[in-house]
């Protein structure tokens, strides 16, 4: 057995020591490593305290208790001794806290803090250390009373916390929360730029959530202290303190200043929480701070988002998004308005442009229009990478604000066809031969930005018949600038709109390929079998449904000078493709005519309608403009322009009316003339034609479409297939509803689709 | 117009066996009246059970007809039925033979014999037809949508669903009479 410790005013008791000896023994100890651990306690007088404890728990010998609920007579020892060591426990805690009781009622502020980490300090070692002690009396006795269902026991150590709180904390919180005012007051503090012991604040908060306490599981952490004692009044006063602050701030402060403000003391905050916080309370806190800070403001940021957005203050702009974004409802009226403004911008830069213009919309420079429309989509597109973060919802009203303008401004007034045109005549320029602004790798970049715009262009059929006869016009005339650019650019339109989109225009290349072999071919061949061929011939055939050309609606004599390389090219493509018809563009055909007759040689560079008339002057000199008609079988009205342009160049002279001669004293400073100047007429009829053709393309795309559709669905109603029609077509252009319902008239019409039997408005597919 | 050819046209008089052309202009009347004037059908002793073979006379002049009148009983069961089949046989009688569709004129003639008597809409419809000269031609979707609409549409048009599946002439007509039809045409 163990020997009697050394220093103790009472010796170690017996085994068999009643309530009192061991208790004063017990108590002693007890107390000694509570008050005056730092001065140590031996190793061998804590094995007797231990073994004490043991021994009184472990004596079988009856005992006068004054547990009530041990009255069961099959308890062991333990059970009974238990609660006697228990409840000394719990007189010797109340004894100990009444001491700090008295002794905390004088202070205030910081010092009682202190005074507070301190006792609470010593009281958490020492209390540690006991619960060791009754390790035995924990393991036994307290579980056994709590397995029982019996509420108020705990462990030792818990116990010593139950009596903190009862006994001390909740004493000193009763005086007007003094504790947690402390508290308060050290962070306001701290708020108002003060330096204050965070270490300090940290320990006391922290004893608030040691002092939770869950009822059904001790074990489990349990935050209804800190709750109530702490969080709940931050909170509070928080909300108060920003309420404050952030009005009087508005008040003296511009709106950009509040930005920072708010930001920083969003930041400032979650450090808070970090330094000496429970984590759990982050939430709360924030939540409560961006609703004071952000939300009671929001309004007024609102208001001031338009000006930020005007004079380019980007740093603003995105710490209003930043802080904005926080809130759930936050950014919507800033979407809304960022559309607005990107709408009204794109607006004005096109009023801009057509107000300088002298005769207004009709003579816009392509390139000036696309850059203005560029310029405006540059730079709302960086703000809202840069200050919005690139964040989708933005994006969106980037792209909502651009469509709009880019379809629907001061240039396109109410046709929905002006901005297309404008833009693939952009495109023409750039992709022609001679054109300055594009160096090579400026050209792709000039072609990538036409791709931005034509991402927001509402009918992209009409760029792709506009840009499809300006192709036609850069291949058949030679003045496309390079074939990778142009094959560059298409593979563009077709990821952007697919397969069928670039189709057409795939084809023209090949078309182009196959003519250089055959005008190669054919000439192989003639000069095999022909000496005669005076006459250098090239010939491009071009399928006639790739090309958005159109063969001469009048008549024309074939000059005899040309005829036999006429019916020599024509025989020789029958043989070759048999039963393909060929059909001969004049319109579109350029000729070349060395002079004989002039003692300088010029090359006159001219269309074939000024090639068949000006061959009339072999055998003629002069001829009226009957004889010149039936010579040509042109139509007297285009005949009468060719002349005018020939008169003009003084090729030819008309001394009297309606009557043309030769002239024999033609003189030009350069050796090639080009007398090929397109005719007034073609150029206007140009942009009406695209459209009669746009608009006699979109019926048939809406009934392939719609048959497409059909085809899969077998049968569908009518309402959900003018849905999918729409769905299905918009990404090339918007097709308005009686178009499609005029499309399914027609499909009934052709029997390609039937009205199933006793439905109005459900449509089958007619196989 | 459509052509009848000979066999068909005795088969069709031999059946009913009318002999004469008073007694056709009888039967057609009595089909007139009864389909396309909504009138009571023409009570006889036989109506009750009307048989396939009806050749006997009995004794009362008055209630002898003049021609075999068991198709039209039949008629007389199902007015509706017997209605839409004359409507649908009269687009293939008016339409030529090679065509898909009848001329708007020939269509405007029928809908005002054939419709307008039961439906206060088809004069009003006939109007706008003759208003707008785009319409060249009625197909036969038109045709029988236009019987639809007679039949389902209140004159009020307030039942009218603009998002049916109409053809655009019904849907075009409505707009018409929703802006004033004649009236704001005329002002």
């Amino acid at each position: 057995m163990a020997s009697p410790a050394g220093n103790s005013a009472h010796p170690m008791p017996p085994a068999t020591a009643d309530l009192t000896t061991t208790w004063a023994f017990l108590e002693e100890g007890v107390d000694h490593i509570m008050t005056k651990l730092q001065t140590g306690v031996s190793y061998s007088k804590y094995m007797s305290l231990y073994t004490v404890a043991y021994n009184y728990c472990t004596s079988s010998r009856m005992h006068g208790t004054t547990d009530a609920g041990s009255g069961a007579s099959n308890r062991t020892g333990a059970n009974l001794m238990g609660s006697d060591l228990y409840n000394n426990l719990i007189r010797y805690f109340i004894t100990h806290l009444k001491l700090l009781k008295d002794q905390s009622d004088s202070l205030q502020d910081e010092a009682l803090l202190r005074y507070y980490a301190a006792e609470w300090d010593r009281y958490t070692t020492g209390a540690n250390y006991i619960n060791r002690l009754f390790t035995y009396l924990n393991r036994h006795w307290v579980k056994r009373e709590r397995d029982e269902g019996r509420k108020g026991v705990y462990p030792v150590y818990t116990l010593a916390l139950v009596q903190w709180k009862s006994n001390f904390f909740l004493h000193v919180q009763s005086k007007h929360q003094k504790l947690a005012g402390a508290i308060l007051r050290l962070i306001e503090h701290q708020r108002n730029g003060d330096t204050i012991d965070q270490g300090l604040v940290k320990k006391v908060v922290d004893s608030f959530v040691s002092l939770g306490l869950d009822e059904t599981d001790i074990n489990k952490a349990s935050l209804d202290v800190y709750k109530e004692h702490f969080e709940t009044p931050f909170l509070e006063t928080t909300e108060k303190y920003y309420k404050q602050e952030s009005e009087s701030f508005l008040a003296e402060n511009s709106v950009s200043d509040y930005l920072k403000k708010a930001e920083e003391r969003l930041r400032e905050e979650e450090d808070r929480v970090e330094r000496y916080l429970n984590t759990e309370t982050r939430k709360m806190l924030v939540s409560k701070c961006e609703h004071v800070l952000i939300r009671e403001h929001s309004e007024l940021m609102w208001e001031s988002f338009q000006s930020l957005l005007d004079y380019d203050k980007d740093e603003d702009l995105q710490r209003m998004y930043a802080l904005l974004s926080r809130i759930p409802e936050g950014l919507d009226p800033l979407r809304k308005r960022f559309e607005e403004h990107v709408k009204k911008a794109g607006l004005a830069a096109v009023s801009k442009l057509v107000g300088q213009g002298a005769e207004g919309a009709d003579s816009l420079e392509p390139k000036a229009y696309v850059d203005a429309l560029l310029e405006v989509h540059r730079k709302n597109s960086e703000t809202v990478n840069r200050s919005f973060r690139g964040e989708a919802g933005f994006v969106a009203s980037l792209d909502k604000a651009c469509r709009e303008f880019v379809n629907r401004n001061a240039a396109t007034g109410t046709s929905s066809t002006k901005s297309p045109e404008l833009l693939a005549k952009h495109a023409d320029m750039l992709l022609r031969k001679n054109n300055k602004m594009a160096e090579d790798e400026d050209l792709e970049g000039a072609l990538n930005r036409v791709m931005v715009l034509f991402k927001y262009i509402e009918d992209k059929d009409v760029f792709q018949t506009f840009y499809t006869t300006k192709l036609s016009k850069r291949l058949i005339h030679g003045v496309s600038a390079s074939d990778e650019a142009e094959s560059s650019m298409i593979s563009k339109l077709k990821e952007a709109c697919g397969f069928e989109y670039t189709n057409k225009l795939a084809r023209m290349f090949t078309d182009m390929t196959l003519s250089k072999d055959l005008t190669d071919q054919f000439r192989d061949r003639m000069q095999q079998n022909h000496d005669d061929m005076d006459i250098n011939f090239s010939i491009m055939v071009l399928g006639t449904n790739f090309w958005p050309l159109n063969a001469p609606t009048h008549g024309f004599t074939i000059p005899q000078e040309i005829a036999p390389t006429y019916d020599r090219f024509s025989k020789y493509y029958q043989t070759k493709h048999s039963g393909r018809k060929l059909t001969w563009l004049w319109n579109y055909s350029k000729n070349e005519l060395h002079t004989n007759y002039l003692n300088q040689k010029y090359i006159l560079m001219t269309s074939s309608y000024q090639m068949a008339v000006l061959l009339q002057y072999n055998r003629h000199d002069t001829l009226s403009l009957d004889e010149l008609i039936t010579a040509t079988a042109i139509s007297k009205e285009i005949l009468l322009q060719v002349l005018t342009l020939l008169t003009k160049a003084k090729v030819l002279v008309s001394e009297e009316a309606d009557q043309y001669d030769l002239n024999p004293g033609f003189r030009s400073k350069k050796i090639r003339v080009n007398l090929n100047q397109p005719i007034k007429a073609e150029v206007k009829a140009e942009s009406t034609e695209v459209m009669k053709a746009v608009d006699e393309d979109r019926k048939y795309v809406i009934q392939a479409r719609i048959v497409r559709i059909m085809k899969a669905r077998k049968t569908m109603k009518n309402q959900p297939l003018i849905q999918e029609v729409i769905s299905q077509i918009s990404h090339i252009f918007a097709p308005k509803i009686p178009d499609i319902k005029k499309a399914i008239d027609t499909l009934l019409e052709k029997e390609y689709i039937e009205r199933v039997d006793g439905t109005r408005d459900t449509f089958a597919y007619v196989a | 117009m459509g052509k009848i050819k000979q066999d068909e046209w005795t088969e069709g008089t031999s059946a009913l066996q009318i002999s004469s052309l008073p007694v056709l202009g009888h039967a057609l009347r009595d089909l007139e009246n009864l389909l396309v004037r909504d009138a009571e059908p023409i009570k006889t002793a036989s109506n009750a059970a009307p048989s396939k073979k009806r050749t006997s006379a009995t004794a009362g002049a008055a209630q002898k007809d003049p021609y075999n009148r068991s198709r039209y009983f039949g008629y007389a069961e199902d007015k509706n039925a017997a209605f839409s089949e004359l409507y649908q046989f009269c687009f293939v009688l008016a339409k030529p033979p090679q065509s898909r569709n009848i001329e708007m004129e020939t269509a405007i003639a029928f809908w005002s014999v054939l419709l307008a008597p039961s439906f206060s809409i088809v004069s009003e419809m006939i109007e706008f037809l003759n208003a707008k000269s785009s319409y060249k031609a009625a197909n036969k979707d038109l045709w029988s949508m236009m019987l639809e609409f007679c039949r389902t549409v209140d004159p009020s048009l307030d039942n009218y669903e603009a998002d049916g599946a109409w053809p655009t002439v019904l849907d075009d007509f409505v707009a018409w009479k929703k802006a004033g039809g004649s009236q704001a045409q005329a002002s």
